[in-house]
């Protein structure tokens, strides 16, 4: 857990001991084509994640906020390996994955597993539960197909599920459920790093605070890395070690949790915490707040310098010329601001977009 | 709170029963609530507690197969349940306005966005298209939207989620409702833009007095924005009460057990509290108190009675036998 000061500085790489499911991402970007001329070229691109850097110690928990647009979701992507990054690499144990292909890829794949948001469509409505939890274990040859209900059965009640609903199909469970028996299915392989996008978005409060359990428990038992992916808050305050606040296809700030939480430096996390509203009265009646001018630019078209000054109420004229880094302000907190570090890259030296 | 006028909304004993085959009696169970002038009352619950259901009946617009078995819905003193469907009509879209959770699928994708707006104003006050899209105009302007003139033709994909909420709350507002009823207005948006369609609706109550009664399950919201809280579970009303004495004094096993599952700021990492089970599907409700078989307080054998709202010396109401009469004291305070 404290080691990953070492890893924020940017320029160690190494990898600390064997312990599986430690990440190291670096100069990350991605970029889609939005249209595209009669030859197929990409007339306009929006560059979706920007040269992120991004580390995960084994056995933790790193929680990535952002509103939408951000490109927090597209982070995920590329670290699951299920989208190629343009430039930059990804570290997993201490080897280098970004350009992994065929079999290479295919014996990792059991060590990256994804939780999407949607526990209503990411199940195959004509499979029963059994058959949506082991099938990764089939896939992988790692059971033969007259062991599958039994080994079902396990990994249901791995997830607190009775194993007598390893027989019924999705429809017949409730939302909750079906999201365990997705957490069940990425959990089934053993993976080193699992991947949740937006796992709680779309459950009830008391549905939540169970798969908040069931996460806790679970990292306990085993020991997997998580990169959560959330816009609640309260998702991430707490199950995260570690927090990266997203905007417009960077990372603005980054560090433990509590710190980014309960003394937020950047212009954005503070305008982004102050929306939160904490569900008590007579506390959130005592708050302000941040209120942001104008709309999230087109991320197609991001400003100039840093991307956030044309919402923040303390932009000064050279924020437009200096493109700021996130640079490390306190141990293991770094923040790309020049209200905090003065570390960027002049507008004109950087690439046109 | 201000007790004394007649409520602007007041729905009583409201029972929506299931017909046809595999129908289910009281779905929603003898609701009562009410809503005064000006004020914001929220509408709490896990889905699949008849929050929805509750709001539609109001609205009138109850799915096929949905039949409203009992009680009154009263506004302005009129018993909306028995008006005929043509005044019923002058009622909802003109003085009860409505904004739902996914504002993509209410509002009409071929349609511009000003004619949308201006619809409202043509049919429920007979305006000429001219006059009411000048009027939507200024509908733009007020709900906080840049370069009104050019929007009204837009149409609403070109807009953002946050965009096409004020749409579809200009629209709702469009003939001056003294009643607006938000249905997850919110849950579909980001933090930031949630705050301000909630500042959004905080003035137009504010400057144009309008109540909001207000579906959601986010306990962060009813926090901000609300000043009375009623608190459904499977189809009925287990709780009534302001919004400091909800969550300072809940006064309800599952009120409780609902703020218990808030991760509480100080304790990262924690294992939270649950409610054990889940709601019970319609029809399969106990014959006693509906959230016995998940309550920590149950297993008393007055649970197994059918449970009465009961009113409190302070005014709370709580559908609580146990609570009512003071053998169970519910523990204090947001976080225990």
């Amino acid at each position: 857990m404290t080691d990953t000061s070492a890893h924020a500085a940017g320029t160690a790489q190494q990898i600390t001991g064997a312990a599986a499911g430690s990440l190291v991402a670096r100069g990350l970007t991605k970029t889609f084509p939005l249209s595209r001329n009669a030859f197929g070229r990409p007339t306009s691109r929006l560059r979706a994640v920007d040269g992120v850097d991004l580390d995960v110690t084994a056995g933790t928990t790193v929680g990535v906020v952002g509103e939408s647009g951000s490109g927090k979701t597209t982070l995920g992507r590329l670290v699951s390996l299920l989208e190629r990054p343009d430039s930059g690499s990804i570290v997993l144990d201490g080897r280098d994955v970004t350009r992994l292909r065929g079999k290479g890829l295919t014996a990792l794949r059991p060590r990256l597993q994804v939780v999407f948001q949607d526990p209503f469509g990411s199940l195959d409505p004509t499979k029963s539960i059994a058959h949506a939890v082991a099938e990764p274990l089939l896939v992988h040859g790692r059971i033969r197909r007259s062991q599958m209900p039994a080994a079902a059965e396990e990994l249901v009640a791995r997830v607190g599920l009775d194993p007598a609903l390893a027989r019924r199909y999705p429809e017949q469970l409730s939302g909750g459920q079906r999201q365990r028996v997705c957490i069940a299915r990425a959990l089934a392989l053993e993976p080193w790093l699992l991947v949740a996008d937006e796992p709680t978005s779309a459950l009830d409060l008391s549905t939540r605070s169970e798969i908040l359990n069931l996460l806790l428990e679970l990292q306990q038992d085993t020991g997997q890395s998580i990169l959560l992916i959330s816009h609640d808050f309260a998702t991430v305050q707490h199950l995260a070690h570690r927090v990266a606040v997203m905007y417009l296809g960077r990372i603005v700030e980054e560090g433990p949790t509590e710190e980014v939480v309960g003394d937020p430096l950047h212009p954005y996390t503070r305008a982004l915490l102050s929306a939160v509203p904490v569900p008590d009265p007579v506390v959130q009646r005592t708050r302000r707040r941040i209120v942001l001018h104008g709309e999230t630019p087109n991320p197609a078209n991001p400003p100039t310098g840093c991307r956030f000054r044309t919402r923040c109420g303390a932009a000064t004229p050279s924020c437009a010329q200096i493109d700021p880094m996130p640079a490390e302000v306190r141990p293991g907190h770094r923040v790309a601001c020049l209200l905090h570090s003065d570390a960027g890259t002049p507008v004109s030296a950087a690439a046109p977009d | 709170m201000n007790a004394t006028h007649e409520p602007l909304l007041a729905v009583d004993g409201l029972t929506i029963d299931l017909t046809g085959p595999g129908g289910q009696p009281g779905l929603v169970q003898d609701v009562s609530f009410e809503v005064h002038a000006g004020e914001s009352v929220a509408l709490i619950g896990e889905s699949g507690c008849g929050k929805t259901m509750t709001a539609m009946a109001v609205l009138g617009l109850l799915p096929a197969g949905f039949r409203v078995a009992g009680g009154s819905i009263r506004f302005q003193g009129r018993d909306l349940l028995a008006c005929p469907e043509r005044e019923l009509r002058s009622v909802r879209g003109a003085a009860i306005g409505a904004v739902f959770q996914e504002p993509m699928s209410s509002l009409d994708p071929t349609m511009r966005v000003g004619d949308q707006i201006a619809e409202a104003r043509r049919l429920h006050l007979g305006e000429a298209r001219k006059v009411a899209l000048r009027r939507a105009r200024e509908l733009l302007d007020r709900v906080g939207i840049p370069n009104a003139e050019k929007r009204l033709a837009a149409y609403p994909h070109e807009l953002s989620g946050g965009m096409q909420q004020r749409v579809m709350i200009a629209s709702a507002i469009a003939c001056d409702p003294q009643l607006v009823l938000a249905d997850e207005p919110t849950t579909a948006l980001d933090v930031t833009i949630q705050a301000e369609i909630l500042e959004l609706l905080r003035d137009l109550r504010r400057e144009q007095g309008i109540a909001v009664l207000l579906v959601t399950h986010d306990l962060g919201v009813v926090a901000d924005f609300c000043d009375r809280v009623v608190a459904m579970y499977a189809g009925a009303v287990v709780e009534r009460s302001d919004v400091d004495r909800l969550f300072g004094r809940p006064a309800h096993p599952y009120t409780r057990a609902l703020l218990d599952a808030i991760p509480q700021n100080g304790r990262p990492r924690t294992v939270l509290p649950v409610i054990r089970g889940r709601v019970p599907a319609a029809g399969q409700f106990p014959t006693g108190c509906r959230f016995e078989p998940r309550c920590a307080h149950g297993g008393h054998e007055r649970c197994l009675q059918p449970q009465h709202e009961a009113v409190l010396p302070d005014g709370r109401a709580t559908r609580c036998a146990r609570v009512a009469d003071g053998d169970l004291v519910l523990a204090e305070g947001g976080a225990r």
